[in-house]
């Protein structure tokens, strides 16, 4: 079978998925939604927290780290998403605020790991 | 049809049927139902999902969580300079809450570098502290005006314990801030008030320059933007916002929290018995009982539901209409603690959600939990009605309580 028809609708990138307690699973993503409402709609649904700006980078809870290899094919993090960041003490160089992160095909297989919460 | 006086005071771009009645500060729909979020609620009946309104000088009402949410973040056809209907033009200020991208998230920052879930948690102690001080001054009596009292107290006292105000002006303060609020303040008084107020947070300003303190006032003269300390109009401005954001709001959304409690004998005793559903109580509350009717100002012409903006007029987000919305949220009207997937925009949503909602939800947590625990069963004073206001920030005022004296 093609490879395709394995991994379902067009290709949908496929991102391998943390929680915070440490549960692993697999998250079909939609092209050009925002990494956050990937997340969201594939049900890691505690990256949505209540105090949530609704991903308008305002409020800094949708924090994720992103493997290396993946992070380096991301656009840069933005003035506004870096001071956000700094609030957190779990800050690490692969850290990213996912209602800022655009879905591509190249993200196929990245691993996203939900950060602790402020 | 539509009265020809009244299409006349209407733009030729709104179409007939986008017209309703709806009066901003006092529409008649609130004293025919006798609840705030009830009334508002038939606009849902009544009304297209967007509508314009010729009342308080005209502007457009959207009713729908989902439209809002389009609107409330947009801010490349929305701005938040302009937020008074009706529509004031006026250059005062308010940081962050009258700036647009992108100068706003810089002096937003300065906000929530204080606000955050961990400064917000280290509170809790003296705002429990607080609460008790406040039920041990109307326990004994068994019974109180509870907006005034509690309701209104109860965030004044935290707000200056914050901010590391003299806590000798309490009564001061208060006064000041219902004066700010009450319906009957005439504008100019309210322009008097509004200088006291800008005073006072700038006398403060300038002790703790002097002198500096673990307070907030202290805190904030630290803080910078694009790496230069605030100037002294920008610190004024942050301290007034947060007189006016941060009190009346909590306040009044105790009352109408309390107001109901106060009726339901069985959610008394629940919360008795269950305090750990106190926080679900809390956003049940907040969904109910939203009382932000948000403002915006179009900047840019756009098509919304069919409904032609153009720069210039005003919209508001009714936040109690996204609460009180049968598509998103069933049975409206029904208070539900166990509510599965409940949504609401209480404190907005976008570039300016509401920098102290934690701080909100907590102070509401902590008051409901220690007066369940102490006034575990109290009601409504018989042959009273409490007085209900609406505007930019809905009131409930004269709220009379009762509850078995204790022994
Ligand atoms: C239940 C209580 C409260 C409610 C319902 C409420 C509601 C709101 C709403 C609806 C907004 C958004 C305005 C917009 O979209 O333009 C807002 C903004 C704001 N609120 Fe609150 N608020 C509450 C409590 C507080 C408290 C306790 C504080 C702080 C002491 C506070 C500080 C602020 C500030 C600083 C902003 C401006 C944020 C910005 O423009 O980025 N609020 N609030
Ligand atoms: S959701 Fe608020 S910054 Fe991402």
């Amino acid at each position: 079978m093609a490879e395709a028809e394995l991994t379902g609708f067009a290709n949908m990138p496929i991102l391998e998925v943390t929680t915070r307690s440490g549960d692993r699973c697999s998250v079909e993503a939609a092209e050009g939604a925002t990494l956050k409402q990937a997340l969201m709609d594939g049900g890691v649904s505690e990256i949505l927290a209540l105090t949530s700006c609704g991903g308008y980078c305002s409020c800094g809870t949708c924090h994720v780290f992103v493997d290396e290899m993946s992070f380096s094919r991301l656009p840069p993090v933005k003035a506004d998403e870096d001071a956000l960041l700094d609030f957190h003490d779990s800050r690490t160089p692969f850290s990213r605020l996912s209602c800022q992160v655009k879905i591509t095909k190249e993200l196929h297989g990245m691993h996203v790991t939900i950060a602790p919460v402020l | 049809m539509i009265d020809p006086e009244l299409r006349k005071q209407v733009p030729a771009h709104v179409r007939d049927d986008q017209i309703v009645m709806y009066d901003y500060v006092s529409d008649p729909r609130i004293a025919k139902v006798g609840d705030v979020q009830l009334g508002m609620h038939l606009l849902h009946e009544e009304a297209p999902d967007v509508f314009y309104s010729p009342c308080n000088g005209g502007f457009w009402v959207v009713t729908r969580l989902d439209i809002m949410s389009k609107i409330l973040p947009d801010t490349d056809h929305f701005s938040n300079k302009e937020l008074v209907i009706p529509r004031i033009v006026s250059d005062a200020v308010m940081i962050p809450l009258n700036l647009d991208p992108p100068e706003h998230l810089q002096y937003r920052m300065v906000l929530m570098r204080h606000f955050d879930p961990k400064s917000i948690r280290a509170m809790e102690p003296f705002i429990r502290a607080w609460a008790n001080k406040l039920i041990d001054k109307v326990i004994a009596q068994g019974h109180c005006e509870f907006a005034e009292e509690i309701g209104a107290a109860f965030p004044v006292s935290v707000f200056m314990e914050l901010m590391g105000y003299p806590l000798d002006q309490f009564e001061e303060f208060r006064r000041i801030v219902h004066a700010f609020f009450a319906p009957e303040t005439t504008p100019e008084e309210r322009v008097k008030v509004q200088t006291k107020i800008l005073e006072t947070v700038a006398v403060y300003f300038d002790e703790r320059r002097k002198e500096p303190r673990d307070d907030l006032v202290s805190k904030l003269l630290q803080e910078k933007v694009w790496d230069r300390p605030l100037t002294t109009d920008e610190l004024n401005s942050i301290g007034f916002l947060l007189f006016l954001a941060g009190l009346d709001t909590v306040a009044n959304t105790l009352s109408f929290t309390f107001n109901y409690l106060a009726q339901d004998q069985k959610m008394q005793e629940r919360l008795g018995a269950h305090p750990e559903i106190i926080p679900s109580f809390v956003e049940e509350a907040l969904r109910r009982f939203s009382i932000v009717q948000q403002p915006r100002l179009v900047k840019a012409d756009v098509e919304i539901n069919g409904a032609q903006m153009k720069a210039g007029e005003m919209v508001v987000c009714s936040l109690p209409l996204a609460g009180m919305d049968d598509h998103r949220n069933p049975m409206p009207e029904v208070f539900d603690v166990d509510r599965k997937d409940r949504a609401h925009l209480a404190f907005s949503v976008g570039p300016h959600t509401c920098v102290g909602n934690q701080l909100a939800r907590l102070e509401m947590r902590i008051l409901t939990e220690e007066w369940v625990r102490r006034i575990p069963h109290f009601w409504r004073k018989a042959g009273t009605e409490p007085e209900r206001r609406i505007g930019g920030v809905a009131a409930l005022s004269k709220l009379f309580l009762e509850w078995p004296k204790p022994n």
